[in-house]
């Protein structure tokens, strides 16, 4: 497990030279993520990490205070050691001004421990409806959870008719072959829960109607992902390449920005940005609904065809 | 609640130095400067020291020096030890890294060569394991306890938190506490404290000090057994601790030092075994931890278990997979046509087939309609020489309609219409269709729609559906009785009505009637209807008082409209408090 120890940033005095009280309280961070092309304070010149997204652990009392302190706009660092002393501490910064939400897991063990979890977000970027459509961009990032990806599935997997279905529409439109590694059968449905997610955030942020189908939705995602409407965690250094054998380093666009450091070890699935001009998402949603509706006539047909055959072919055989 | 600042520096108020040689002077140490002759040798008790939120540690160690050292306020306790007193011990716990390097830095200093049978703790209290405690002869002789003052959800005050804790690290019939805390947030502890301890004795803070954070010390001696509580009423010792918490004025101020009279200090046992055979810190177990992490959940579970997690709306999570979009949404009563461009704009629409009306030759389609968010610009901000350098901008949402042809599979966006122009183009053709065409070439598939995506709870048409409402002294027109029926079924559901009418649509009539349905007279026949009908599915209640919050100029339209409405009904105007029926 990645541990990543804060401590509050120490200001001995306040800025008008007042001492102040110490408030160097610590919590472990379990999990975040960066977006800074997708808000305002992200795009700020500065050498501090402003995380879009963040969880911590720690016991309940020292990380009610902890968060107070980020809440008042401190800034948490790690801790230098005699080691790492020359160089600046790494830095984590929450705008006060950003709005940030605060959530609270509280945890108690059988040994009486009061522990607890608590997510930092910006919900401009997380929630699932904005309310109003920006006119202009379409953005957000969707965070698949684990538990939720679980249940959905194993809700899925019952269905057997359903998840054929599904599977001849995304062969016909070739999701298997998305990628240099593809994607099996159970890849695709395991895929699911988070592409109907996805279609759920993205129809929230657009004025076009969207055919209600997780055929239609499954491939949604991945055309999404493949065109760079939308992407996958991918590296943010420039220098730093995605590698393009991995199975999902066709949906890894470094142009966005969106990187997530060890949010597997807090409960999450790996998350999805989006951020996109509206008129280029009209255009690739126009191009997807034709796309969608052709392969299901070519599929019907071929359905048709087949039931057809099933009549007539006894028929033939018998005159044979 | 406490303000971020307070929590941001967790809660930290040390007491004033200046009171702490009085709050001494409640203790009495002279039985522990007393030796014990055994059969080999003479010999002096232990005592420890147990202070969980010990900030620096000044308060802690000045206090002990004031106890056993009062005419050497810098000496060390060692000296105390070295043959001819008591061994006195510390454990001392901070959780803020600056006061516990503080703290740690003071330790050898105050205890001298004695410090190694004293910790000092870089933990959150709770985290703490102390070995022994709760046995009848280990524990701690004294607790000093000013803990962060704060609310708690489950003891309801944070400071009670910290007492229920630390009490079982006292020795029983033995360990004295000294609780420094507001005196409202003694009412919290009252009842544990009466059961807890003994010769409870409580002091506030002298003014000056006092209006700071309105603090108390409240000096006590733990129990050897739990005191049994009446089965009905209250304890003497907890009415007093409870009036103690409702008016400051009623505890007298902390006497100095000098003024205690002897036989009220609480005297250490004269010979003690203090002590605790082990003090560790059970760190968070972060992978256990991380392994409960429930992302896009709120709330309070126990390791293992996340069934009482709330899951945030705002995720969407709350919804399967097949929920996310066009889900029916039931309403109190079913929508009129006019609804229509609401139910385009909630998205109650999305991803539905909406078919033509027969014998027209316009496309199946899906209709979405979106409110965009547009800014407006209404004041211009403008230097001396006329340049613009601000402007302030309202948001003005616009409502677009936007079809996706099941034809071509192409998009249109809906034309709105004007008010100049109020009429429908004729066209078939969705390019050039504008709001009216829609609801002309699609009206039948819009209601349809209506009706399926918009299940009512009660259904005026359907007789089946009816209450019948008890009389009262005006009767309800038609529609006022319908809505009053939605209302008593929202009601039944566990819903929160809002009833929302133009001036004069007889609101305050329909909500008297509600209230009467309600009421202990009607409450019986009520029920049996709506449990008839099933839709009786929250706890529901008979109601014997209405409060009404109104403006102040319509108290008397509404003292009047109760006679009309309920002629029996008895109405009081609340002015205050005591106004209130008993």
């Amino acid at each position: 497990m990645n541990k990543r120890t804060l401590l509050i940033e120490q200001n001995e005095k306040d800025q008008s030279g007042k001492v102040v009280k110490t408030r160097q309280f610590q919590a472990e961070l379990l999990a975040y993520i960066q977006a800074d092309k997708l808000w305002k304070g992200g795009k700020a010149e500065t050498d501090n990490i402003r995380p879009v997204w963040a969880m911590f652990a720690g016991s309940e009392q020292e990380l009610r205070s902890f968060i107070a302190n980020l809440q008042t706009g401190k800034r948490a660092e790690v801790p230098t050691t005699s080691y790492s002393s020359r160089s600046a501490p790494t830095r984590y910064e929450f705008l006060r001004s950003s709005g940030y939400r605060y959530l609270w897991q509280r945890v108690a063990s059988e040994e009486g421990q009061n522990a607890a979890l608590v997510t930092v977000y910006l919900p401009d970027l997380f929630r699932l409806d904005p309310g109003m459509i920006d006119p202009k961009l379409c953005q957000f990032v969707m965070l698949p959870p684990r538990w939720w990806v679980e249940a959905q599935k194993e809700k899925l997997n019952q269905d057997t008719e359903l998840c054929n279905f599904l599977l001849s529409h995304a062969r016909a439109v070739r999701l298997k072959s998305f990628g240099k590694v593809g994607f099996t059968d159970k890849d695709l449905l395991a895929q699911l829960p988070q592409a109907a997610y996805f279609a759920a955030y993205l129809d929230r942020r657009t004025k076009n109607p969207l055919p209600d189908g997780l055929d239609f939705y499954l491939q949604l995602y991945f055309y999404a992902l493949r065109e760079g409407i939308a992407t996958r965690h991918a590296p943010l250094k420039n220098y730093e390449r995605v590698d393009q054998n991995e199975k999902w380093g066709w949906a890894r666009h470094q142009g966005l920005g969106y990187h997530e450091t060890d949010i597997n070890q807090a409960g999450l699935l790996p998350g999805v940005a989006v951020h996109v001009p509206q008129t280029r998402l009209d255009d690739f949603l126009s191009w997807q609904v034709k796309l969608y509706f052709s392969v299901q006539q070519k599929l019907s047909a071929r359905a048709e065809n087949a039931q057809l055959t099933q009549l007539t072919l006894p028929i033939i055989e018998k005159a044979s | 609640m406490p303000r971020p600042a307070s929590v941001a520096v967790g809660g930290y108020y040390p007491t004033p130095s200046q009171l702490i040689p009085d709050i001494a002077g409640l203790l009495d140490p002279s039985p522990a400067l007393e030796c014990k002759t055994t059969h080999y040798d003479k010999t002096w008790g232990d005592y420890l020291f147990l202070d969980p939120c010990a900030g620096d540690g000044s308060a802690l160690f000045d206090l002990i020096r004031a106890m056993f050292l009062p005419n050497n306020p810098s000496g060390n306790l060692h000296q105390l030890s070295r043959g001819n007193g008591p061994t006195v011990k510390v454990i001392a716990c901070e959780m803020e890294r600056g006061r516990y390097k503080a703290l740690a830095k003071k330790l050898p200093v105050v205890m001298g060569k004695n410090s190694h049978q004293s910790k000092a703790v870089h933990a959150d209290a709770f985290n703490l394991v102390l070995g022994n405690e709760s046995t009848s002869t280990q524990g701690a002789n004294v607790l000093y306890l000013n803990p962060p003052y704060d609310f708690d959800r489950l003891h309801g005050r944070l400071e009670q938190r910290f007492l229920a804790r630390f009490t079982q690290a006292l020795i029983p019939g033995e360990g004295l506490l000294l609780f420094v805390v507001s005196y409202y947030a003694l009412a919290a502890s009252a009842s544990f404290l009466a059961q807890n301890y003994e010769k409870i004795a409580c002091y506030r803070f002298p003014d000056d000090a006092f209006e700071s954070f309105k603090q108390v010390v409240l000096v006590a001696r733990r129990v050897s057994s739990v005191l049994k509580l009446p089965v009905e009423g209250k304890s003497r010792a907890e009415l007093q601790i409870l009036g103690w918490a409702e008016d400051a004025s009623t505890i007298p101020v902390l006497p100095s030092r000098d003024e205690v009279k002897p036989g009220y200090r609480h005297r250490l046992h004269s010979y003690s075994h203090g002590g605790l055979s082990n003090v560790a810190v059970a760190g968070v177990d972060l992978e256990a931890l991380a392994t409960s992490a429930r992302p896009w959940q709120v709330g309070a579970c126990s390791r293992g278990d996340s069934t009482r997690l709330k899951i945030v709306s705002e995720s969407g999570l709350d919804k399967d997979y097949s929920d996310f979009v066009g889900q029916p949404y039931p309403v109190a009563m079913p929508p009129k046509p006019t609804h229509i461009a609401l139910a385009l704009t909630v998205g109650a629409f999305n991803g539905k087939r909406i078919e033509p009306n027969s014998g027209t030759d316009a496309p199946p389609i899906l209709l979405k309609g979106a409110f965009k968010k547009e800014l407006v610009t209404y004041d211009e901000v403008k230097n001396k020489v006329g340049d613009v350098t601000g402007r302030k901008q309202l948001e003005a949402p616009q409502l677009t309609i936007t079809a996706l042809c099941l034809e071509t599979f192409t998009y249109h966006e809906i034309k709105p219409v004007s008010v100049e122009n109020l009429a429908p183009t004729g066209s078939p053709n969705i390019g050039e269709m504008n709001v009216l065409d829609i609801l002309t070439f699609y009206s039948q598939s819009l209601a349809q729609l209506m009706a399926e995506q918009f299940p009512p709870l009660h259904h005026p048409a359907k007789p089946e559906q009816a209450l019948h409402l008890a009389e009262a002294g005006r009767k309800p027109f038609q529609a006022q009785s319908q809505a009053v029926q939605g209302l008593l079924k929202l009601l039944a559901q566990g819903a929160n009505p809002f009833l929302i009418g133009e001036v004069g649509t007889g609101k305050t009539t329909m909500a008297l009637l509600t209230a009467w349905a309600m009421s202990e007279t009607n409450y019986r026949s009520t029920v049996a209807q709506l449990r008839a009908q099933e839709v009786l599915t929250a706890p529901f209640r008979p109601v014997r008082n209405t409060l009404v919050v109104c403006p102040p100029h319509l108290l008397s339209t509404w003292k009047s409209q109760v006679e009309a409405v309920l002629p029996g009904a008895k109405v009081v105007v609340v002015e205050n408090l005591a106004d209130l029926p008993g």
